[in-house]
């Protein structure tokens, strides 16, 4: 039998001059057919989640309620300018800056 | 941003960014995540009218509820961060809202108009007027 053909036969029993092999229980056939990738599924499923829960913990969706300032004041308005930012509706004319909306 | 919400790991990120921005462009930043009051721009402006200096601070309102960012420039703070650069990093920032991620977004965004505020640092000598 050449070598070709040698990995075309299925392996229904031991080789000519190979040590005899148990023939495994069908606990154990389930065991490698079906338990290890399984597990392996698991533990890759446990890394990705892992890394989407640390993802989550930094950037997680934000839905305010309140607001939050940072770097600024409170934001209520002074009496006198905010009777003068009341009535001109917007702030300096002579701002910049840019707009999204997403 | 709801205190509540926000993770301390969070709130100490967007303090960080913002400290970054102000020390690379010596302006001041402000950062107000919340809901907005009307039209986004309009308070927005009232907002940064409120500030200390005006004119010298740039304000970044995110209203996540409507989807809208808003960043509003002194006029003294506008000569080193032209419109055209808050509109990128605005763009930066709105393509990481899309992905969900408004702390990251915002963390990123302003300390990309920090360094586009950048004041190079000068090595002339002035030469004395004796």
């Amino acid at each position: 039998m050449s070598d070709l053909m040698s990995m075309l036969v299925p392996l229904a029993g031991t080789f000519p001059g190979w040590p005899a092999a148990d023939t495994p229980t069908p606990a154990e056939a389930l065991l490698v057919l079906f338990g290890i990738p399984g597990l392996v599924a698991v533990v890759i499923a446990v890394l990705v989640f892992a890394g989407h829960l640390a993802r989550q913990g930094r950037g997680a969706q934000v839905h305010p309620k309140e607001p939050l300032w940072v770097g600024g004041q409170s934001g209520e308005l002074a009496p006198a300018r905010a009777a003068r930012e009341l009535t001109t509706g917007t702030g300096d004319e002579t701002t910049g800056g840019a707009s999204v909306r997403w | 941003v709801s205190a509540g919400e926000l993770t301390p790991t969070q709130t100490e990120d967007l303090k960080r960014a913002v400290r970054l921005a102000e020390e690379d462009s010596e302006l001041r930043f402000s950062l107000y995540v919340g809901p907005a009051e009307g039209e986004p721009r309009a308070h927005a402006q009232q907002l940064h009218a409120t500030l200390t200096d005006p004119p010298t601070s740039v304000l970044v309102l995110c209203d996540p509820e409507a989807r809208a960012l808003e960043i509003v420039t002194g006029a003294v703070a506008r000569r080193t961060l032209e419109d055209g650069e808050c509109a990128l990093a605005a763009l930066s920032m709105k393509s990481s809202f899309e992905g969900g991620d408004i702390v990251g977004g915002l963390a990123k965004g302003l300390m990309q108009l920090g360094r586009a505020a950048r004041v190079p640092r000068t090595l002339h000598v002035t030469p004395s007027t004796d």
